[in-house]
């Protein structure tokens, strides 16, 4: 071989050539392997920027672990990864895993990793190999790792993050480099700032909630103190007024505005607070310490009341001391009614005093007895007396009775009744009286219901047993004699119908066989509410009746016919009484119907006869007139005859005198036959009252008589009165003719003569007086002149009948005839009668 | 007194037609006096001398057949001025009031005299003529 000059330098700088594109090349490699580092640290960062864009999003913690521990997987292209939660104290780790298999033993588990934390640098990332890992326990499969732990001491966790690749597996991944390490470190940084402001933000939203609750609280303490009816006060440490509630202003009158600043005792108390409790609760709050107290306060206007206070002394967090909070309550009204209950008491031991009531109390366990005053006297011990009440108790008790009383009391004490009654009989223990006693017991039990005490009462039935057994009596007595009138008014003959005042039918005697009722006792029908087109003639009839009685206000009768149901015709009488209440109220409308056909028939008859009778009696006086008249004129003609002789101038003296005689016969028989006739229609005729002029029948009568009387008599007429008097007419004629007659036929014969006739009223009376100043009546006589057939003297000229007629006649006009008279001074008599209205 | 009068008496008695006739004669110096024993004989005279004054008439009321008061009515039926000057009056011895009521309510009638008629009776009546 030729050596070629050229050739060891071609040669030489062939291989300088050779070696500098070895070089390039390696540069180039190199270039192109820094591009690709630089490219995948680039498609790391993206990554990983997309995880923590991801993360971010997340409100979830384990689901930002979880993510976290993907991006480990996923960004640093490792087989599986492993992040460790570890919070400070006994509160439990949280191991999240993406593709690693969770171990058993947790605790050795994390062990492990704090262990192999310990090789890294503090807060620091590290890759740690497979001859290192072979060491521990959990991880000696794996070939490779990332490691990266952080620590927040304020937040109180430490986090441990690791990424690995099995030996397994290595093959197929790349391990990781410097670079991974440096973005490893960037991730786990990025990761502990997002933990930590998740951590914090978790805090503030913790202690945002907290505020929020206490502000409700606060809210709902304010309103309880607010709304509370107790008085709230609430002071500062010093004890001076910060706050007072509305129930305060209620109760004492003071605004907040009047007592801010002030301390409370200054404007509550007063004269009347106890100066004992006044020191207390001096004490107390310079103690700092709660108080529950009772005292007297003042409220603004100065009345006082009872106050129940409590006072709290409030500490803040750090134990110093804040506030006084004051609750108060105006216990005035419990303590009235206390101070009541008490005066009750007493007042209820008074009544059981005045009534007579007997009470005690028995303690079963102590045997205790306590009695009221009336207990001694219903058991007739003395009070004062040293006696064991429960000895005299059972020596009282009647024999019979004592196992009776003994059960009683048993089945409050072993038998858990809560009440017993018992009416037993005692001897009383001063005088051995047997009495009847009612008592009632009562169990006064505690909550779960053991007997504590019987308490009761007892009182001395005796007076009243007796008395109740009376009211029986006569309770019976009233319902016999209810079903006794009952039974009356359905037997009566009458129909009773009770209605009430709006016209509904109430009570109703049992209808009668018979029929003939107008009115149907089943109907429940107002019998305002019927139209007259309704119901039969007479049932209408006796609705517009009801109807009349009901607006006059009185009884209103009616005569109500009917037929039976066997046709023959019934005639009621129905008296319908409206009865009205003491006030005037309508109660009640009472219909009496009673059966008049018989009573009818009766009445007819005796019309009938009476109109027989009238007939009679009138036929009875024309011939008494008859009569007496063909007694009369041969009577009369012979005393005109006798005038006639005597008038004859040849009679003698006597002749004259037998004349005289024979007249006088005559007149007194015509007397007689006047006054029998007279007597005669005064005994036998009806009263007819008719108006009459009694002055026209004096002056008649006078008239009539002047004839007969031989010499004059004048008649005065005193009348002050109207003369026209309603009475029986010829009656009062025949009585004046028969005294005037009398005045003129005793008439003095030598003196001027009158007769007076007076007339005048009183009380409804009519009083006609006669006088005369004729012959009087002596007083022997006196009492007789009113007698049948007495005549006072032999000469007189009558027959005795006159002023017994007219004596008849005044009986018979329900009048009074009395005479005064004197011997020789003349006579009066007087006519009392009573003056009729009725006009007939 | 002396101008003379005409009387007519009245009564189914005769005793007191000659009783009352007397009296009056006695009493009266110048009379006529007609009797009638009954109410329709002096009816019928009545009727039969329309124009004759009378100056008295005494009436019986209780006359059997035709009494006092059917007179009466049969006077009054004869025209107000046919008694215009003539004094009638009732005599009876009736002690019934409804007569001497009856009697009073007559217009015509003077007066009403029980029987018989006295002296002093008839003096008066002739003191009463105006």
């Amino acid at each position: 071989m030729s050596e070629h000059p050229e050739y060891d330098n071609l040669l030489k700088q062939y291989r300088e050539l050779q070696l500098r594109v070895t070089r390039f090349s390696a540069i180039e490699q190199e270039l192109i392997n820094t591009r690709d580092r630089l490219d995948h640290e680039l498609v790391l960062h993206q990554r990983l920027h997309r995880y923590n864009s991801d993360v971010l999003k997340e409100a979830e913690e384990a689901a930002f672990f979880q993510i976290e521990a993907e991006a480990i997987v996923d960004v640093f292209e490792m087989e599986c990864a492993v992040i460790v939660y570890l919070p400070f104290g006994d509160a439990s780790p949280i191991i999240f895993q993406e593709g690693f298999t969770s171990p058993q033993d947790t605790a050795g588990f994390i062990a492990e990793v704090k262990e192999l934390g310990k090789l890294l640098p503090r807060s620091k990332t590290a890759i740690i190999k497979g001859d290192v890992l072979n060491n521990f326990r959990f991880f000696s499969q794996f070939d490779q790792s990332l490691c990266a732990h952080f620590i927040e001491p304020n937040l109180h966790y430490e986090v441990y993050l690791l990424g690995l690749i099995s030996r397994t597996n290595a093959p197929l991944y790349n391990k990781p480099q410097e670079r991974h390490l440096t973005i490893f470190g960037v991730f786990s940084q990025q990761m502990q700032a997002m933990l930590a402001n998740r951590k914090r933000s978790e805090e503030i939203g913790k202690q945002m909630n907290q505020i929020k609750v206490s502000q409700q609280e606060l809210r709902k303490l304010s309103l309880i103190a607010t709304r509370t009816k107790n008085g709230v006060i609430i002071t500062d440490y010093m004890g001076r007024v910060e706050w007072i509630n509305d129930a305060f202003t209620k109760i004492t009158g003071y605004s907040l505005s009047e007592v801010i600043g002030k301390k409370p005792k200054e404007f509550l108390q007063g004269p009347k607070t106890d100066i004992e409790a006044r020191e207390r609760l001096k004490v107390s709050l310079q103690n700092k310490e709660n108080i529950e107290i009772t005292l007297i306060n003042y409220d603004k206007d100065g009345s006082e009341y009872y106050n129940q206070l409590e006072i709290i002394a409030v500490f803040n967090e750090q134990g110093e001391h804040t506030n006084f909070v004051a609750l108060q309550k105006d216990i005035t009204a419990e303590t009235k009614a206390r101070q009541e209950i008490v005066r009750m008491n007493t007042r209820f031991e008074l009544i059981a005093q005045q009534s007579r009531i007997g009470t005690w109390e028995w303690n079963p366990e102590t045997a205790d007895i306590r009695w009221n005053k009336t207990m001694f006297e219903v058991y007739g011990v003395e009070p004062e007396s040293e006696l064991s009440l429960p000895e005299v108790w059972i020596k009282c008790i009647e024999e019979r009775e004592y196992n009776h009383v003994i059960e009683k009391i048993n089945l409050i004490r072993y038998g858990h009744e809560s009440r017993q009654e018992a009416t037993y009989k005692i001897k009383r223990f001063n005088d051995g009286a047997e009495r009847i006693v009612e008592t009632l017991m009562v169990a006064e039990r505690d909550e779960s219901g053991n007997l504590i005490r019987v308490v009761g009462s007892t009182k001395d039935m005796t007076d009243e047993i007796t008395l109740r057994k009376e009211g029986d009596a006569a309770a019976e007595r009233m319902l016999t004699l209810k079903t006794f009138y009952e039974s009356v008014l359905n037997h009566s003959p009458s129909q009773k119908y009770v209605f009430d005042p709006d016209g509904h039918l109430l009570f109703s005697t049992e209808p009668p066989k018979e029929g003939a009722l107008w009115w149907d006792t089943t109907s429940r029908r107002s019998i305002f509410s019927v139209q007259q087109s309704e119901v039969e003639a007479r049932t209408w009839q006796m609705i517009t009746a009801i109807q009349q009685a009901v607006e006059q206000q009185h009884v209103v009768r009616v005569e109500d016919l009917s037929v039976l149901n066997d046709g023959s015709p019934v005639e009621f009488l129905q008296s319908i009484m409206p009865y009205q209440n003491a006030t005037g109220k309508l109660e009640h409308i009472i219909i009496t119907g009673v059966d008049i056909s018989e009573l009818k028939k009766v009445q007819d008859a005796v019309n009938r006869k009476n109109d027989e009778l009238r007939k009679i009696n009138a036929e009875l006086d024309n011939f008494v007139y008859s009569i007496s008249h063909d007694l009369r004129s041969p009577l009369l003609s012979i005393k005109g005859i006798v005038s006639l002789i005597m008038h004859s101038p040849e009679i003698d003296a006597k002749n004259r005198a037998y004349l005289e005689m024979v007249d006088g016969s005559a007149t007194r028989l015509d007397g007689t036959i006047q006054e029998i006739l007279e007597y005669s229609r005064n005994s036998r005729l009806d009263i007819a009252h008719e108006a009459f002029d009694v002055a026209e029948m004096v002056k008649q009568a006078y008239n009539d008589l002047r004839f007969s009387a031989q010499g004059q008599i004048e008649m005065l007429l005193d009348i002050q009165t109207s003369p026209i008097l309603l009475s029986d007419r010829s009656r009062v004629s025949v009585l004046l003719k028969n005294i005037i007659g009398n005045s003129v036929k005793y008439r003095r014969k030598d003196v001027a003569s009158f007769v007076k006739f007076s007339l005048r009223r009183e009380h409804g009376n009519i009083i006609m007086q006669v006088s005369d100043n004729g012959e009087g009546i002596d007083a022997k006589h006196m009492d007789q002149i009113f007698t049948m057939f007495f005549r006072g003297t032999t000469s007189s000229i009558g027959t005795g009948l006159g002023l017994y007629i007219c004596k008849e006649i005044v009986n018979k006009l329900n009048g009074d005839l009395s005479v005064n008279s004197s011997l020789g001074d003349g006579t009066t008599m007087t006519i009392i009668l009573p003056e009729s209205t009725i006009h007939e | 007194m002396n101008n003379l009068r005409h009387i007519l008496l009245v009564d189914d008695d005769d005793i007191f037609n000659m009783l009352h006739g007397e009296v009056l004669k006695r009493l009266i110096t110048n009379i006529t006096i007609d009797i009638f024993k009954s109410g329709s004989e002096v009816v019928t005279y009545l009727e039969q001398h329309p124009d004759t004054p009378i100056d008295f008439i005494f009436l019986d009321i209780r006359m059997p057949v035709m009494g006092g008061f059917e007179v009466l009515e049969a006077m009054t039926a004869m025209g107000e001025d046919r008694f215009k000057d003539t004094r009638i009056y009732v005599l009876s011895s009736t002690l019934d009031e409804r007569d001497l009521q009856r009697a009073k309510a007559t217009p015509l009638v003077a007066d009403f005299i029980g029987k018989p008629m006295s002296f002093d009776t008839m003096r008066t009546i002739l003191a009463q003529e105006v």
